[in-house]
């Protein structure tokens, strides 16, 4: 989707939400595979996401966590939570900082594909796909309500297994918020275009 | 300690197998018992779910099976993680297994696919080249309709008399069309379905074919032309 409303005006509603889709099928499949990749490389990967736990930044957004609420949900609400979670406050300094500590491990995590830490490309063209939505039907709810609190650089951390932990927990939740993403447009998109079901 | 002498102990250690969810909805533990120590033991799962501080006890051990806790729609929330750990106790004491972190959207592996058919086609182009037209439906549990799954499929066919699989990636379709077979052979041919990033389900159950002499189809084509 090009940058500017006026370009975006001129795709159908339905082209711009199967190409948004499977975009963000994609992101969700990368960060997917790169926790895996990292996962299995961990030796006790239990006491990883026991810490793991409560540790994800964008937990303070209350989004819908089952199917009857999502289903619930309003299209412009559904809207508002796409905003909220790929809202580029928060999703790009998470790739930011994914990347950083992604080169200082590379040299010892051997194995994992680090090319799509950078990825972070991606991620803006979804949300460029976003506002192109945004444009056509408007997400309710005030834009800069949205605050939520980055935990700010996390590089002055010590030692390698602190940087392990911390790289877990934001591919943790980079892999948890890029999921609800993806599940939330896929049921907006049945929902909208798909009147007899998907 | 007495119960050494008597042949009596603890309960060992239980152990978590598995957690899986069929639909993104619902989903269930199973567990391995340790040894009971020569008395009777009670199972129970306790779990804590991310982001709350209370401890709860298995909402159901009978609907999954034995050495099992079945999570309903009430009980199910994506997205946060599941601290799991089985308690085995008898009246010489307790054992607790090693915890177990789940988060339902990780672990769904859907029903195979149903009402698997097929049927032999001729395409629509000259040649009319007979393919095997498969086709099934999805687990009628999983909730594709509203988006909330979205399901691949695979398929596997050989002839009867063969070893080896061959199999075709049909992504989201429920159809698809097979162009590379023998002729006069009776195949079998399986279907499965998969999340967008669980496992995969069990193959679906067999339908058979026997197809059709298409070299001989095609010398007659070859003579009418």
């Amino acid at each position: 989707c090009a940058n500017h409303n006026t370009n975006c005006q001129k795709i159908p509603l339905d082209d711009l939400f199967d190409r948004v889709v499977k975009q963000s099928h994609r992101i969700h499949t990368l960060s997917t595979d790169m926790f895996n990749q990292f996962d299995e490389r961990l030796a006790q990967r239990n006491d990883y996401m026991a810490r793991a736990m409560n540790s994800c930044h964008t937990s303070s957004i209350l989004t819908p966590t089952d199917k009857e609420q999502v289903l619930q949900l309003h299209v412009s609400n559904m809207l508002f939570f796409f905003w909220l979670l790929l809202k580029r406050e928060l999703f790009l300094p998470l790739i930011h900082t994914l990347s950083l500590i992604g080169v200082i491990l590379e040299a010892h995590v051997k194995g994992v594909d680090w090319s799509s830490v950078e990825r972070g490309v991606l991620v803006k063209s979804l949300g460029r796909g976003m506002e192109c939505i945004f444009g056509q039907i408007q997400p309710e709810g005030t834009l800069s309500e949205l605050q939520a609190p980055w935990p700010g650089p996390l590089l002055l951390l010590d030692g390698e297994d602190q940087l392990q932990v911390t790289f877990y927990n934001l591919l943790h939740c980079f892999r948890r918020d890029t999921h609800k993403v993806d599940s939330y447009l896929k049921l907006l998109k049945c929902r909208l275009f798909h009147k007899k079901g998907c | 300690n007495n119960f050494i002498f008597s042949g009596k102990s603890p309960p060992g250690k239980p152990e978590l197998i598995q957690c899986r969810s069929p639909d993104k909805e619902t989903f269930s533990c199973w567990w391995k018992q340790g040894s009971d120590g020569g008395l009777p033991t009670i199972h129970t799962l306790l779990y804590r779910i991310e982001g709350q501080n209370t401890v709860s006890e298995c909402p159901d051990y009978e609907t999954a099976g034995p050495n099992s806790c079945y999570f309903d729609k009430k009980h199910t929330v994506i997205w946060a993680i599941y601290n799991i750990t089985v308690n085995a106790t008898n009246e010489l004491g307790s054992n607790i297994s090693e915890p177990g972190f789940v988060d339902v959207a990780y672990i769904v592996q859907p029903y195979p696919p149903v009402n698997v058919s097929v049927q032999i086609k001729q395409s629509q182009s000259q040649d009319k080249t007979p393919y095997l037209l498969v086709s099934w439906t999805p687990p009628p549990t999983a909730d594709v309709k509203s988006g909330w799954l979205t399901l691949e499929y695979e398929l596997r066919l050989k002839a009867e008399k063969s070893e080896e699989w061959e199999m075709h990636f049909a992504g989201q379709q429920t159809h698809f069309k097979v162009f590379s077979f023998d002729p006069k052979e009776d195949y079998i041919i399986e279907v499965r379905c998969k999340g967008d990033y669980g496992f995969w389900s069990e193959w679906s159950s067999a339908v058979y074919i026997q197809t059709p002499d298409y070299i001989r189809m095609r010398d007659m084509t070859v003579w009418i032309f």
